[in-house]
């Protein structure tokens, strides 16, 4: 039930996204929204709002049990922010969110699916007290597998 | 043992019952199944618990917060807030948001807590770093809601067990019912067999008896047509001895009436021998032996034939005799069997 419990899991590699708060109650331009940690930890990637706009922005149009109806989510695809690390051999993410919550996600998901880094629903960017800076999502209205309580568990938001 | 309409009516309508259940019992196991498979997706016990978790760290910070050996900032007590607002947020929308908000009705104490917060918000945001007063206001204001909130998470668990068990147990009920409907079918269908294989194995035996029965008519019929046909050989034999000793009898010196009586006897012996060769075409004509043949002939000369034959008969009558002219034409006109068509012709 809790993905935290699975980190004992034998992981071959594993990147990690770690938090990093500035204090404010929003982002401000220039603030690092998600950091990017390779494998060996020495790989330290700091993206900044800008950075994650710059990338290829996909929209998913999708129902999940946290919204109303079906939402149009816009965000660079996850599997492009990844590729900013270099590494080949990840086999498994470690996705942190804001509150230290944490899931690990196969590698395989990003790279099967158009899974993104939400970064706004329905045209209206997340506040903090919502989903920002990023919430992660699956196209689970496109792929009816998906629509399970794994994946929903991996649905994690504030994601930093 | 015969099956009459009844039964099969009532087979029939047995069996569209048991589609019909079949039917509805189909449905209610999908809907069964398709709430039980909402009801996996929608983890709302986590989520409460995660709210729970979340008030006590924003309650832990205030705490830490009036004490300047722990560290906590007013950065870190806006950061817990903003986590708690944002848990909150999930009552607002979705599937989760949705049955979270059924357990909140009766205490409606996420509600009250998100007033609270909505109320103080302007106090958290614009803490002081040194102003330990409000810290220890606010501490007041969220105390109570600690052991609501455990009370809520209980609450959401227990209420998420019995669902979990009712939904269980009408699936399980669902597939109780469709075994039960499928097994009837099923005697059913076994049921309708062996009526239907009793049925065609009477039908069977019927017709079997009416082929032995036919056979033995058959049978019958043909030493009837044999034996007549044999007794007609057997008689025609003395009686062609009679009509030789009539005919030598003739030649002798005998009186005008005398020969008259033999030519009678004569007469009828021949008859008696037509009967015969009747009664041997008739038994040819049962077994199929008799074959006619289609050849043109004089009828002039039939006439003069029946005329002859006929002749003593109307002597004795001593009627009018039956005359005959011939009118010189010659009818040559097809008729079957040259023996039977004077017959025909006296008639």
């Amino acid at each position: 039930m809790n993905n935290l419990l699975t980190i004992g899991r034998k992981v071959t590699a594993a990147v990690f996204v770690l938090v990093s708060f500035f204090g404010t109650t929003s982002f401000a331009a220039g603030d690092v929204m998600l950091t990017l940690i390779g494998i060996s930890e020495e790989t330290v990637i700091e993206l900044t709002e800008e950075d994650l706009l710059a990338l290829d922005q996909f929209t998913v149009q999708t129902e999940n049990e946290f919204v109303d109806g079906l939402v149009e989510f816009v965000g660079p695809l996850a599997r492009d922010v990844i590729a900013l690390l270099g590494e080949q051999e990840i086999v498994t993410l470690r996705l942190i969110a804001f509150n230290d919550y944490a899931v690990e996600v196969p590698v395989s998901d990003i790279m099967d699916y158009d899974v993104i880094f939400a970064l706004s629903q329905n045209g209206e960017r997340f506040s903090i007290r919502d989903k920002e800076p990023a919430w992660v999502i699956y196209p689970m209205s496109d792929h009816e597998e998906l629509q399970d309580r794994i994946y929903n568990d991996r649905l994690i938001w504030q994601l930093v | 043992m015969r099956v009459s309409g009844l039964p099969r009516l009532v087979v029939l309508a047995v069996l569209l019952v048991v589609i019909s259940f079949a039917t509805v019992g189909y449905n209610a196991f999908r809907k069964d199944a398709s709430a039980m498979r909402a009801a996996s997706l929608e983890d709302i016990t986590w989520a409460s618990y995660r709210l729970e978790q979340e008030l006590s760290k924003f309650h832990g910070a205030l705490y830490g917060f009036q004490i300047e050996e722990s560290g906590t900032d007013a950065e870190e007590v806006n950061k817990r807030f903003d986590i708690l607002w944002s848990r909150i947020a999930i009552f607002q929308q979705g599937g989760i948001g949705e049955r979270l908000s059924e357990y909140d009705r009766e205490s409606m104490v996420v509600q009250r807590l998100f007033a609270e917060m909505k109320r103080v918000d302007g106090q958290v945001v614009n803490l002081a770093e040194s102003d330990e007063a409000t810290a220890a206001a606010l501490l007041k204001v969220f105390t109570p809601y600690t052991n609501e909130l455990r009370a809520f998470s209980r609450a959401v668990t227990l209420g998420e067990e019995v669902r979990g068990s009712a939904i269980r147990e009408q699936l399980q009920s669902g597939v109780d019912r469709t075994l039960l409907t499928g097994a009837v079918a099923i005697l059913i269908t076994l049921v309708s067999l062996v009526l239907v294989n009793r049925e065609s194995l009477r039908f069977e035996r019927l017709a079997e008896t009416n082929q032995k029965l036919a056979n033995a008519a058959e049978k019958a019929s043909l030493a009837k047509s044999q034996f007549l046909a044999m007794m007609s050989h057997e008689l025609r034999t003395p009686m062609n001895g009679v009509l030789g000793l009539l005919a030598l009898s003739k030649q002798s010196a005998i009186k005008q009436s005398q020969k008259r009586l033999i030519e009678q006897a004569e007469y009828s012996g021949q008859q008696m021998v037509s009967l015969l060769a009747d009664i041997l075409d008739f038994s040819a004509l049962h077994s199929g032996d008799l074959h006619l043949e289609a050849k043109p002939f004089e009828i002039e000369h039939l006439a003069l034939t029946v005329r002859e034959r006929f002749a003593p008969l109307a002597r004795r009558l001593s009627s009018s005799a039956a005359s005959l002219k011939s009118s010189g034409a010659i009818y040559r006109g097809n008729s079957r069997g040259s023996g039977r068509r004077d017959g025909v012709f006296v008639c």
